[in-house]
């Protein structure tokens, strides 16, 4: 099993970061992102950028697979995030790999959008 | 000439009435969707958007409503025009209805993906009320918006979808 860096809940919500290796992040998030979940998602985000850098990371990967809905007002926690990262200086930027289901309809439009506002940062693999 | 009057049982309702608490969301969100799927509107990709425009919608009439009571109303026009509409109605101040309506005509007046990814790049600058689930609902699911303010304060908001016709 993959150690755990940081881990959070919340009702019908549960965020984990793992490193498979020192330097190879996964957040992994599960169940419904909405109402306390919009609180939680900044130290969230934050405590992942934070990983990242200190761990000088290329990439984080962010497994949407199992969460089944998201706000806007969570969304837009994400956008901020990919926003922090795109306006860096290259070397300091790391690659966002967001996976994400193919059953899990709104993903596909959600995580397009989000793939257009950070182009050179975001990619996206469906599972 | 088509009759002007509607054929009984051409339109589905439901009105869902919701007092101010965002918890009850993901309870009428499953309703919807149970209203829906059970009216023979089961394509995935058409209920997925349809359950996010209703938390949209209704998200934005909680959080800013001014009294303790939101209602939202589906209509499923079976027979002619092969359309949904989704109704929210709350009392809102002159300011925060102006604003979502300004944040409307925005929406309808451009190319959506366009205007969406505008909002999406202020609202990472800003932390004031982005417009974001109200640029969902017209970009990600595909439906288009409309809202009217009258004398009394309530703001009403319409979500239109065009749907395939039923076989």
């Amino acid at each position: 099993m993959n150690p755990v860096i940081f881990s959070t809940q919340a009702p019908d919500f549960n965020a984990s970061l793992t490193a498979r290796e020192p330097s190879d992040l996964v957040l992994t998030l599960i169940g419904s992102a909405e109402n306390d979940v919009r609180e939680l998602l900044p130290t969230v985000l934050s405590t992942t950028d934070d990983a990242a850098r200190s761990r000088q990371a290329t990439r984080v990967e962010v497994d949407f697979r199992q969460l089944e809905f998201m706000s806007s007002s969570c969304f837009k926690e994400f956008v901020a995030w990919l926003s922090k990262i795109k306006t860096r200086a290259d070397p300091e930027q790391y690659r966002v790999i967001l996976h994400s289901s193919k059953d899990i309809r709104w993903q596909r439009a959600s995580l397009f959008a989000l793939s257009c506002f950070a182009a050179n940062v975001v990619e996206i693999q469906t599972e | 000439m088509q009759p002007l009057t509607k054929p009984a049982g051409s339109e589905h309702f439901a009105t869902v009435f919701v007092h101010l608490n965002l918890k009850t969301l993901p309870h009428v969100r499953r309703f919807v969707r149970g209203f829906v799927e059970s009216n023979g509107r089961d394509d995935p990709d058409f209920v997925s958007g349809l359950v996010v425009a209703v938390h949209e919608l209704l998200e934005n009439a909680v959080r800013y409503s001014t009294d303790s009571t939101t209602s939202l109303e589906v209509k499923l026009d079976l027979c002619h025009s092969h359309h949904v509409v989704l109704i929210t109605r709350n009392q809102a101040t002159r300011e925060s209805a102006a604003r979502v309506r300004g944040q409307i005509s925005r929406l309808q007046g451009g190319e959506p993906a366009k205007v969406y990814q505008e909002m999406l790049h202020e609202s990472a600058k800003s932390a004031e009320q982005s417009g974001l689930g109200l640029a969902r609902i017209v970009a990600e699911c595909q439906m288009s918006l409309s809202s009217a303010y009258d004398e009394s304060g309530e703001l009403s908001i319409e979500a239109i979808s065009n749907l395939p016709k039923v076989a």
